[in-house]
């Protein structure tokens, strides 16, 4: 009796089991099927591709000039994804958001700018409209906050219709060149993110990306290349920073700039050695201090380096050479560095380094008492410069016998 | 609504994880004010989140076998006991009108920038009444399936997100001012654990009564310290002046989150993880509600109700904070206060009178 009422029971909770189970499939499907009706379902056969944006600003009409290079998604082109066709939409308005909606509402495609990787600003813009700019970066949730704002000279609708070196399309070719700066440290390549916390910190100035063109060495075709920086202070373009300063920068900011970057540099020994090797930023710190009201700093880096040419028979297996080899690298590198520190409070004038932030994280206090004179104070700072290098490697040979 | 089904002590501790896990990692509003000095806020509310848990376990104790919907008529008397209880059901919806909200204009700022809030809102909203229709107990598993998946999410996010790291988030120390971390301490509790009033009328329903409040209290840590840490992890990898500009400071930090090179955008698989623990935000409020809805209006039966209920949601908070500005206005100027007494007075006076009433039954025995 009680067994059967056990199953019964069972039987119940199954069924009601069952019940729930169609009822939660029912409400799934319905919810699926509500899906097709929202505004934001975008075919893809109306998209096109948006993978690098020019801005520029007119300062005698007051108007921008917003100009897209698209691309179409590879499955609706009819060619292969290497030989896509990308074209060039532009238009004018009164802000940047008239602009792009002109630019956008004049083109037969959905302009879908999620994987857009570059905005290209003018010289103009960067001078006397940046706020503008950058708001509306900044607003717009499809402006993917990982893309990088980078100042060209000249109009920057101009240069998307340059080609690039390697023949590949421009935004491919420039993120490249970004992935490669590993190799010499000489950009900036600062995302929206990076840039508009910058942007708002009235003490200082940073750097961020500059675009420059060139004359290719193997045509005559004029090409684009990322090198140095562009210097902006006070929500304006400032100035531009040549590559070696760049360096010097990317050697001081957060370890995510220097992590990945090993630069090649050509020494020159007091004996007549001349080598060539590659350095890697070990560790870099900034130490400072407030003394009657004047600040201080010591600017500490380490290297560790690999040597990978020389002009004559050395020894590098010889731990005397290896150290007389460091001391001269050391050197080179700590007159480099005060070279561009110099050059950044001297010349520029402008907190490009982020001086500020270090006294106002590591001494509040003090901070609060030379804050008003910062910008004078500034240029003032004796800095102390401390290289350390170690060749850790030297390759696969100790030295070539010279036979002559 | 099955009206006697039990869950366990942990499920209720994960219900209330998932409560303040899903809702309050998206304005970030006290990290914005405080920043550095955010932990602060975090310390007093998890100190406070807990003495009101003690308080409500207390009380709950006290009657161990009454709801506490019925402890409020035993100590306050039926009208005064149906007044206080009314002013929660309107401080209840509020909230879950601006958790609506909240979520709607998330979604229409972020992802849907060209669908219609009220069409959001009427599709969680007809999500909200279904798990308020099949009760408690399934809330209570499903939560338990989903907080895995979301923790496993939140990890990755924490794994991926080192790389950016580029400030001491921590420095310098105390530098905000005594209005600023008052502001942002009671910002940060009426969003979390002044909610505990709403936990205390699913208390009854626990299975060991002894242990709720080592798996409440452990729940207030575990969320308390997740705040902490999405506020580090957003104001490290961010900047102090971003996190102060963005509108959704923690789905900036997300979008940052990226494979490789190329693999980016999966912001929107957390994104899902989230929604869903925000909704189990919203269903418990809508739960409660008819709960305590039903003890009001001394309507045994509230089944034939959920769905007059669900619409009630739907039409309060379709019309409710239309604009923007409104709900953020609303969120940090008169919620915290409007908030006070039915989700801190209201437990206060509850677990006085029953320890008055104790010390009076030991006195008269």
């Amino acid at each position: 009796m009680c067994q059967g009422y056990n199953h019964k029971n069972i039987a119940v909770r199954i069924g009601n089991s069952l019940k729930n189970f169609v009822r939660f499939s029912l409400l799934c499907l319905c919810c699926m099927s509500l899906a097709g009706c929202s505004p934001d379902v975008n075919e893809i056969s109306d998209i096109a591709l948006v993978t690098a944006t020019a801005i520029d600003y007119n300062a005698d009409t007051k108007k921008y000039t917003f100009s897209a290079f698209c691309v179409m998604p590879s499955n609706t082109s009819q060619e292969k994804s290497s030989t896509l066709t990308p074209w060039i939409s532009s238009a004018s308005g009164k802000t940047p958001l008239d602009a792009a909606r002109k630019m956008r509402s004049r083109v037969g495609k959905n302009l879908i700018f999620q994987h857009n990787k570059f905005f290209i600003i003018s010289e103009s813009a960067a001078k006397l409209s940046l706020y503008e700019v950058m708001d509306y970066l900044t607003r717009k949730r499809e402006f993917r906050i990982s893309a990088y704002p980078i100042i060209a000279p000249g109009q920057a609708s101009d240069i998307l219709k340059l080609s690039t070196e390697s023949g590949d399309m421009l935004p491919n070719d420039l993120l490249g060149q970004v992935r490669n700066n590993k190799l010499s440290g000489q950009i900036k390549p600062l995302t929206i993110k990076d840039f508009v916390d910058l942007f708002e910190n009235p003490n200082r100035g940073f750097v961020s990306g500059r675009l420059k063109v060139k004359s290719s060495e193997t045509s005559d075709k004029k090409i684009l290349f990322l090198n140095g920086g562009a210097v902006i202070y006070k929500q304006k373009f400032a100035g531009w920073l040549e590559g070696n300063d760049v360096w010097t920068l990317n050697a001081l900011s957060g370890k995510k700039y220097w992590r990945n970057i090993e630069f090649n540099e050509v020494i020159n020994s007091n004996d007549g050695l001349e080598f060539s090797a590659l350095f890697h930023v070990k560790e870099s710190k900034i130490q400072g201090n407030i003394q009657n009201g004047s600040p201080r700093l010591s600017i500490y880096l380490k290297f560790s380096a690999s040597v990978e040419d020389l002009n004559e028979e050395t020894d590098v297996g010889d731990s005397g050479v290896t150290l007389q080899m460091e001391r001269a690298a050391s050197n080179y590198l700590e007159k480099s560095v005060e070279k561009s520190l110099k050059h950044f409070q001297k010349d520029l004038k402008i907190d490009v380094l982020g001086l500020s932030d270090y006294y106002l994280q590591y001494h509040p206090a003090a901070w609060k008492l030379i804050e008003k004179d910062w910008e004078s104070l500034y240029p003032m700072i004796p800095v102390k410069v401390h290289v350390a290098v170690q060749f850790e490697k030297y390759g696969m040979s100790t030295s070539i016998k010279e036979r002559l | 609504m099955k009206v006697r089904e039990k869950i366990s002590h942990l499920q209720l501790g994960c219900l209330l994880f998932g409560y303040i896990a899903g809702f309050e990692s998206l304005f970030l509003t006290e990290t914005k004010l405080m920043k550095q000095d955010v932990w602060i806020a975090n310390v007093f509310n998890i100190l406070i989140g807990i003495a009101l848990l003690g308080i409500i376990t207390y009380v709950q104790r006290q009657f161990p076998g009454y709801k506490m919907t019925e402890i409020c008529d035993k100590l306050l008397g039926k009208w005064l006991s149906k007044i206080m209880l009314f002013i929660y059901l309107l401080s209840n919806l509020e909230s879950a009108s601006g958790g609506f909200r909240a979520v709607s204009m998330f979604y229409t700022t972020v992802i849907l920038p060209n669908t219609r809030s009220d069409y959001l809102i009427l599709i969680y909203a007809v999500c909200s009444t279904y798990a308020v229709y099949i009760g408690l107990g399934t809330l209570a598993r499903t939560n338990l399936i989903i907080i895995p998946f979301f923790l496993i999410g939140f990890l990755a996010t924490c794994l991926f997100i080192i790389p950016e790291i580029q400030l001491n988030p921590f420095l310098p120390q105390l530098q905000s001012s005594k209005s600023d971390i008052a502001i942002g301490s009671m910002h940060l509790f009426t969003f979390t654990f002044s909610q505990l009033i709403t936990f205390g009328f699913l208390m009854s329903r626990v299975e060991n009564m002894k242990k709720i409040f080592t798996s409440c209290a452990i729940a207030i840590l575990m969320s308390g310290l997740y705040l902490v840490m999405i506020s580090y992890l957003t104001l490290s990898s961010l900047g102090f002046n971003y996190v102060e500009t963005s509108t959704y400071p923690f789905f900036s930090t997300i979008q940052l989150v990226k494979l490789g090179e190329y693999l980016e955008r999966i912001e929107i698989l957390l994104i899902g993880l989230w929604t869903v623990l925000t909704m189990v935000n919203i269903i418990i409020m809508q739960y409660v509600f008819t709960l305590v809805a039903g003890h009001v209006l001394a309507i045994s039966k509230m089944k034939p109700f959920v769905l007059a209920i669900g619409l009630l949601f739907f039409v309060h908070a379709s019309k409710s904070y239309i604009r923007t500005a409104d709900h953020f206005t609303y969120g940090t100027k008169i919620y915290p206060i409007s908030s006070l007494l039915p989700c801190v007075v209201f437990p206060v006076v509850l677990g006085l009178i029953t320890l008055i009433k104790k010390k009076g039954n030991i006195k008269a025995s």
